[in-house]
């Protein structure tokens, strides 16, 4: 037997009535026998429920709580199995194939923007140039090691012998030096110097009356003193052979 | 409530803490309509039943884990969960002053797909014996009873309600959960 007061607290527990829940449970940890009366009175509680009218609930609410239950997923084995787990990656797929269609859309405008810019300041130059060739050849310098993201590329005319260079990402030359643009012309020895380039991330450069190749010709960048060199001196950032 | 050869509550709540759907609904299937038929009886509204109905199962759904044996059986824990829930409303009604003036007779649900007791809905033995446990209080003690159970009033406001001391009414509802253990205990033994 344990004590009436407890026994009194024990009863009033399920009506929410305890005098002091705390010391209630203190005295429970202590005494399994006032745990055994506390569950006692708590199943007297849960029964008084059927001192109500019984009615069954209607069919819809259990459907309707059988449907939002968010849960784990059933287990299924075999074919169904296979059909479940595939049901559920492809969320999944789909997800991955949107990012790498966004990714490769994403290369494609950049590398489409840069093609871009070039033929527009092809375009400006044609302009202040009138008799400007109507048959552009455009062409990438390839970068002779390793320059970053430095992009250089040439549209030249070879009936006019004029064009444009442009540069992107390029950084700025070190300290006392410039960038300087050579024309590799077949039909000369050395590269002829077609001046020192605009310094700047993003510059073009015109080329006219340099030389009169008979086919095209190569172009090359090299990294010269401030001012630029009559003859190529320092190390070739990037070239483009000629090609008669 | 259900057969000897099925699984008890207990052993339902563990597999639906596992994610096991079939035990979910077995479980609905055994407590929905003593869960449903105090909610109606606290509430008499078929429509706040039905929600607070659905907010403990979804309970049971994800807290399932948390359910301790020691502390009573599956239907006390679903039984208390619904309670506090009813109790709250009843008390949110009463601070809007939208509260029913009386609870004493049978509320009957007013339609749908629910059933009356008197007309088609199987009575379970369970219920059964609980009505014939609490017919054999007094009327004071089953009045305090339904008082704090079905109505969610405290001791204070049945003291006042009754007109009657306090110590009177703790007395009372202490003898009348006492007498209720020991007749349930004759009846089960």
């Amino acid at each position: 037997m344990i004590d009436p007061r407890w026994d009194e607290q024990a009863a009033l527990a399920p009506l929410g009535w305890t005098d002091d829940p705390a010391a209630l449970d203190r005295a429970s940890a202590q005494d399994p026998e006032i745990t055994e009366v506390l569950r006692d009175y708590a199943e007297v509680a849960a029964l008084l429920s059927g001192d109500a009218p019984q009615h069954a609930p209607p069919t819809a609410l259990r459907r309707r709580i059988l449907e939002n239950l968010d849960g784990p997923l059933p287990v299924l084995t075999g074919q169904g199995a296979s059909l479940f787990r595939f049901r559920r990656l492809l969320p999944y797929a789909l997800a991955v194939c949107l990012m790498g269609l966004v990714l490769f859309q994403t290369v494609m405008i950049t590398h489409l923007h840069k093609r871009l810019n070039t033929a527009r300041a092809v375009a400006v130059a044609s302009t202040v140039h009138r008799d400007m060739p109507s048959s552009m050849v455009l062409a990438d310098l390839a970068p002779q090691g390793d320059h970053g993201k430095a992009k250089v590329m040439v549209a030249w005319d070879p009936q006019r012998c004029c064009g444009m260079i442009s540069m992107d990402d390029m950084p700025p030359p070190p300290p006392g030096h410039d960038y300087q643009l050579w024309v590799l012309d077949p039909s000369n020895k050395t590269p002829v110097n077609a001046g020192v380039l605009a310094r700047g991330m993003r510059s073009q450069h015109f080329i006219a009356g340099v030389v009169q190749p008979k086919g095209r010709p190569g172009f090359a960048i090299s990294l010269e003193p401030a001012g630029g060199m009559p003859t190529p001196t320092g190390t070739i950032l990037f070239a483009v052979a000629p090609s008669l | 409530m259900h057969s000897p050869h099925s699984p008890a509550d207990e052993t339902l709540l563990t597999q639906v803490a596992t994610g096991d759907r079939e035990a979910f609904a077995t479980l609905y299937d055994r407590l929905s309509t003593p869960l449903y038929s105090l909610a109606l009886k606290m509430l008499g509204s078929e429509a706040e039943a039905q929600d607070i109905v659905q907010e403990v199962f979804l309970s049971v759904w994800n807290k399932a884990s948390t359910f301790n044996p020691a502390r009573g059986s599956a239907f006390s824990w679903t039984v208390t969960q619904l309670r506090n829930r009813a109790i709250d409303r009843i008390r949110s009604r009463r601070r809007r002053g939208e509260l029913l003036d009386t609870f004493g007779a049978d509320l009957e649900p007013t339609g749908g797909e629910s059933r009356s007791a008197a007309d088609n809905c199987e009575i379970s033995e369970q219920a059964r014996q609980v009505r014939d446990a609490m017919g054999k209080l007094s009327d004071d003690q089953r009045n305090v009873l339904r008082l704090a159970y079905f109505e969610g009033l405290t001791q204070v406001e049945i003291a006042e309600k009754l007109h009657e001391p306090l110590g009177t009414i703790k007395a009372r509802a202490h003898r009348a959960m006492a007498r209720l253990r020991d007749i349930l205990r004759l009846i089960h033994d």
